[in-house]
């Protein structure tokens, strides 16, 4: 059994293990998706591609065939799982795959088919230059990236993030390129490289710091439907967010950092969208559409709530059941 | 010696024309002309170039090379109607030739075929999808 606390790097070594049995050309494409990361980690790819057993997992090539269009993919997803399919099988693709490929996953397909041939006396050196990290936000093509110090993010849940946004925005402060992530429900902020490293830690407010050495998930630019996408686009060149202003705008709405402790979990009204910590009692029910609305008993449960505020539409029976 | 010169001198079946506007290898003609096509057709053009050796061969020439001695291009639709049946080629020929003018001409590539080329031909082959690709950041070379 492999011992990791990364289920990722765990599903990585088990089927390295497994491809090591197999042949030139799938221990080629299995290199090449782990090196990927991204198609790997998705669980509709894996549900398709991957069979796990109790103490290994292995890959389904039959399964990812005939399931391998019902995926949600963009061009240079499709062009690379495509370029993976020919790699493993004998299947012919466009050669025009290669436009869609962006500099990161070229590298990788270029290793890949090198490595398909089976030369390990010789292999090849396909190296990229070290691209200038801040254009790295710029491609078109999403990929991951190591922060090499000349930006940081930090990311938080973006129930109550959009009110920092709103906050940096009423402030008139400067705000840089945004990334949100539906599946995680967070949106990262990616804000010069000095000035949060000072930060205190914050239970309760969730938030997450990327600082030089973490590696960070980047959308493409122009990237619709997929669950990380831009909010605010960087542009050319690409403004980044004062952590100092990012830190007051979050503080307007949690309080102080340094005195979140205790206060359980950071929550926002449905109604009148106002932070409420989970100390501070909240009631709570479930939309149909909406899943679970938290909602204020301070401001927003009472009768005078419903008729100052005619938006707010509480279900039947709402009031009765605050906690 | 002007242009209209040396076209003069190609009409009058001079093979090659004295003329220092033109460079005197047929490898130099190719990759002036090839410095004008799109990314597909520098990389199959470059690709030829490098390796050598096919382009070295007289009935390759004759099929694939359009030579006015002033000017060279290659007939991509002619060769590729013509070399599978006209050519002699061994397998990793064969698949060279396959993937250059499929990166020449966008189409189904065969990718299994690169097994054939051997180290350096698929050296080739890689750097001529970079090339394809719009790529300057991705380099190719063998590990010493």
């Amino acid at each position: 059994m492999i011992e990791t606390t990364d289920p990722f790097a765990a599903l990585a070594t088990h089927l390295r293990i497994w491809a090591s049995t197999r042949d030139l050309r799938e221990q080629a494409a299995v290199a090449a998706l782990i090196e990927e990361g991204d198609l790997l980690a998705r669980d509709d790819v894996q549900d398709l591609l991957v069979d796990r057993t109790a103490d290994g997992a292995s890959m389904d090539w039959g399964r990812f065939e005939s399931g391998f269009g019902n995926l949600r993919l963009d061009l240079g997803e499709r062009a690379f799982l495509s370029v993976m399919r020919s790699v493993k099988g004998s299947t012919t693709l466009p050669i025009g795959f290669v436009d869609f490929l962006g500099g990161r996953r070229l590298g990788i397909v270029l290793r890949a088919l090198a490595a398909r041939t089976g030369n390990p006396g010789v292999g090849l050196v396909i190296a990229p230059p070290p691209v200038p990290l801040m254009e790295s936000l710029l491609d078109t093509v999403a990929h991951r990236v190591r922060l090499d110090g000349t930006w940081a993010a930090v990311s938080m849940p973006s129930a109550w993030g959009n009110l920092v946004l709103r906050h940096l925005a009423t402030a008139r402060k400067n705000c840089g390129p945004v990334i949100t992530d539906d599946r995680h429900d967070t949106y990262t902020v990616i804000v010069s490289p000095r000035g949060t490293e000072q930060w205190p830690d914050a239970p309760g407010v969730a938030i997450t710091h990327h600082q030089m050495g973490d590696v960070l998930s980047i959308p493409g630019v122009g990237a619709a439907g997929m669950e990380r996408w831009w909010l605010r686009e960087p542009r050319d060149p690409v403004p980044l967010t004062d952590p100092d202003d990012l830190r007051t705008a979050i503080e307007s709405i949690t309080g102080p950092l340094t005195d979140t402790e205790g206060k359980g979990e950071l929550l926002v009204c449905g109604a009148c969208q106002c932070p409420v910590w989970e100390h501070q009692g909240f009631g709570e029910y479930v939309a149909a559409r909406r899943g679970r609305i938290v909602y204020c008993t301070d401001c927003c449960a009472g009768d005078e709530h419903v008729t100052v505020r005619p938006g707010w539409d509480p279900p039947t029976g709402l009031l009765e059941q605050p906690q | 010696m002007t242009r209209r010169g040396a076209l003069a001198d190609v009409a009058a079946g001079t093979d090659q024309p004295e003329d220092e506007e033109y460079p005197q290898l047929l490898t130099g003609r190719l990759a002036l002309w090839g410095h004008g096509l799109d990314a597909g057709g520098q990389g199959a053009v470059a690709a030829l170039i490098q390796e050598g050796d096919i382009l070295a061969r007289g009935d390759v020439r004759d099929l694939l090379v359009v030579d006015t001695g002033a000017r060279a291009r290659c007939d991509w639709p002619r060769f590729e109607a013509l070399y599978r049946t006209t050519l002699v080629l061994d397998a990793s020929e064969q698949a060279f030739l396959e993937l250059v003018v499929a990166i020449a001409f966008p189409r189904l590539v065969p990718l299994w075929q690169i097994a054939a080329l051997g180290e350096r031909r698929l050296t080739i082959i890689l750097r001529a999808l970079a090339t394809l690709a719009g790529s300057d950041t991705v380099a190719v070379g063998v590990r010493t």
